[in-house]
């Protein structure tokens, strides 16, 4: 068995990094890559030294790739406005949903045309707007606005809200103060799916809202639709003193169930195996477009989208080829993922859950393994222990906190997170088709999620279920994942040694 | 944990020198304006010894281009009597039958001789 593009993905991943670390310009780095894929061609027949030509290529395209997405063209906003710019003239599509907050309206706009010097230029690049006035936004719409553009700031020593914001392509933001002009000037410029998908989203959320009261509504449109804005901050707080604030964050767990689920009912409708994972499929790219289609669900979909894909052809799904086929795919569309917590911790915890869940169950004793329940708490203990584990020293770098309660805290939460996502998803269809089942279903729906908040409160007061920490340095969290691999590799290498014997 | 057969390198080879090649168009294009012009004209372009005069066309001449017709090669030769000769590509717009899309097209093909 072998994992071609585990190998492929962390050269590329390193030389992303590199190209971060190090400012080497674009021509240089495209140049070894050039180079490499050369030689490669040249030794293709010789497998070990293609090997290294093919895999330093890699690392050079994986550099070129971020310099090349580093690189904003000569017309893009941030380069026509660097840095400060009093009453901007701008016209530009909505690419996102807007995001209704208590002071404001934000949405990401595409920048099509810039006023400078009386003459209307060409522009291009993701603007965020934020409108302090009330406004009818959508999708789709082409506004002309007049504001004060300004380069993102950082307000905080921890967070850097600038790299933040680059990260996602964004480079500007767009203030309207009240009075601010502004004008639609025509509909339906955007993606057409996109809109159809958007327009779904607020049926549900007026699904959601009319049948929830305001503190559950909140809570599962942050569980099934992404929308994190209604969700109180002291919640957020407490799952992220639990180490269970992966369960609110639309993730790779939300699409793990949505999958599941949507794979289950195809099953139940009689589908033929190959149909039903293409509909599968079909199904969950309509979910992430249905959630925003935000950088962590669009990284699940193509995650679950490769396995699915290897039942459709019937081939045999290696998991670590598959998990690096995905980040692969990821990185090239956009490198500048890798440096985002949330790419690091999703792809980490599943690593982790696949290399150490067996060996942490193998600790039990067989006889104990044949009591179904038995067997089942200590499943679900190995995967929160091999998750914990692997996330400990980034969790502690990023947010400054160990949290033990974490393995006994997943143990509930989860299930339980598993039933609000399926009632959620119950209301939200149901609750469209058949109005006259929501409030029921609305009514099932509250009871789970205040049933889950009782739990994660009783559970965040136990004596020493967190930890605060100060700033650790980020060679300690390279020290941990060095020694956890070398130690990894000394008992496989062991355990083979003792099975030849 | 990188063991290929021949036809996989083969494959990996061919996706990184694409792969290379689109980030080398996709950066120039960023760096350099002027390069635009040449993607344009790879791709939009119809060469010059492609186009045909419209003051000097036959009809079959017309015919050849994409998207006219007999009655829009027709009413191009009748508007051409008319005016003596074309002095502006978008005097064909008006003609009964090409839409905005469809002159979009057709002037790619035309030119005003001298």
């Amino acid at each position: 068995m072998t994992y071609p593009f585990v190998s492929l993905c962390i050269s590329f991943c390193l030389g992303i990094f590199v190209a971060e670390t190090f400012r080497l310009s674009f021509f240089l780095l495209f140049s070894w890559a050039f180079l490499f894929l050369l030689l490669s061609i040249l030794f293709i027949n010789k497998s070990l030294t293609f090997k290294i030509f093919i895999l330093a290529a890699v690392f050079f395209l994986g550099a070129a790739i971020l310099r090349n997405a580093q690189t904003l063209p000569s017309s893009h906003m941030a380069k026509r406005i660097p840095f400060k710019s009093d009453s901007v003239f701008l016209i530009g599509v909505i690419e996102s949903d807007p995001m209704d907050q208590k002071r404001n309206t934000s949405f990401i706009l595409r920048a099509e045309k810039i006023k400078e010097n009386g003459v209307w230029k060409t522009t291009c690049g993701k603007v965020l707007v934020k409108v302090f006035a009330k406004g009818d936004f959508s999708y789709g719409d082409r506004f002309f606005f007049i504001g004060k553009v300004y380069r993102p700031f950082s307000f905080s020593k921890d967070f850097d809200y600038r790299k933040y914001l680059a990260h996602q392509g964004i480079y500007s933001i767009l203030s309207l103060k009240k009075g601010s002009s502004l004008k639609r000037l025509s509909q339906n410029a955007g993606n057409p799916l996109k809109a159809f998908s958007f327009r779904i989203k607020h049926k549900i959320r007026n699904v959601i809202v009319e049948n929830l009261s305001p503190f559950c509504a909140g809570v599962l449109n942050a569980f099934i639709l992404g929308d994190r804005q209604d969700l109180p901050r002291y919640i957020m707080n407490v799952m992220v003193n639990l180490g269970v604030v992966h369960i609110i964050a639309i993730s790779g767990f939300n699409v793990g169930i949505v999958a599941f689920i949507l794979l289950l009912v195809l099953k139940m409708m009689r589908i033929p195996r190959r149909p039903r994972y293409l509909l599968a499929i079909f199904l969950l790219i309509l979910h992430c477009l249905l959630t925003g289609a935000n950088a962590p669900v669009v990284r699940a979909t193509i995650m679950a989208i490769i396995l699915l894909m290897g039942f459709v052809l019937e081939r045999e799904v290696h998991v670590y080829n598959s998990l690096a086929l995905a980040a692969l795919i990821i990185l090239v569309l956009n490198p500048c993922q890798l440096f985002g917590i949330s790419f690091q911790l999703s792809f980490l915890s599943v690593v982790f859950i696949v290399i150490f869940t067996p060996k942490i169950e193998s600790l039990f004793p067989k006889t104990l393994k044949a009591v179904p329940w038995i067997r089942f708490f200590i499943l679900t203990f190995s995967v929160s222990l091999a998750a914990w584990a692997g996330l400990l020293p980034l969790i502690a770098y990023y947010f400054k906190i160990i949290t033990p309660i974490a393995v006994l805290a997943n143990m509930f939460v989860v299930p339980l997170a598993t039933m609000i996502i399926i009632a959620g998803l119950s209301l939200a269809s149901l609750g469209i088709l058949v109005p006259h089942l929501a409030p029921i279903l609305g009514a099932s729906n509250e009871f789970l999620i205040l049933l889950f908040f009782k739990i994660n409160y009783l559970l965040v007061q136990i004596p020493g279920a967190y930890f605060k920490l100060p700033q650790i340095p980020f060679a300690v969290v390279l020290l941990y994942y060095g020694l956890g691999l070398a130690g990894f590799f000394m008992v496989s290498l062991f355990a083979k040694r003792r099975s030849y014997r | 944990m990188l063991s290929l057969t021949k036809e996989e390198r083969l494959t990996l080879v061919c996706l990184g020198a694409v792969l290379l090649l689109g980030i080398l168009a996709n950066y120039l294009l960023k760096v350099n304006p002027a390069s635009k012009k040449f993607f344009n004209s790879a791709s939009d372009e119809v060469p010059r010894h492609l186009k045909v005069d419209v003051n000097k066309a036959t009809y079959d001449e017309l015919l050849s281009i994409p998207y006219i017709g007999e009655k829009i090669a027709e009413s191009i030769l009748k508007l051409r009597e008319e005016k003596w000769r074309f002095t502006d590509l978008s005097d064909i717009r008006y003609i009964k039958g090409v839409g905005k899309f469809k002159f979009s097209i057709i002037e790619k093909y035309l030119t005003i001789g001298p």
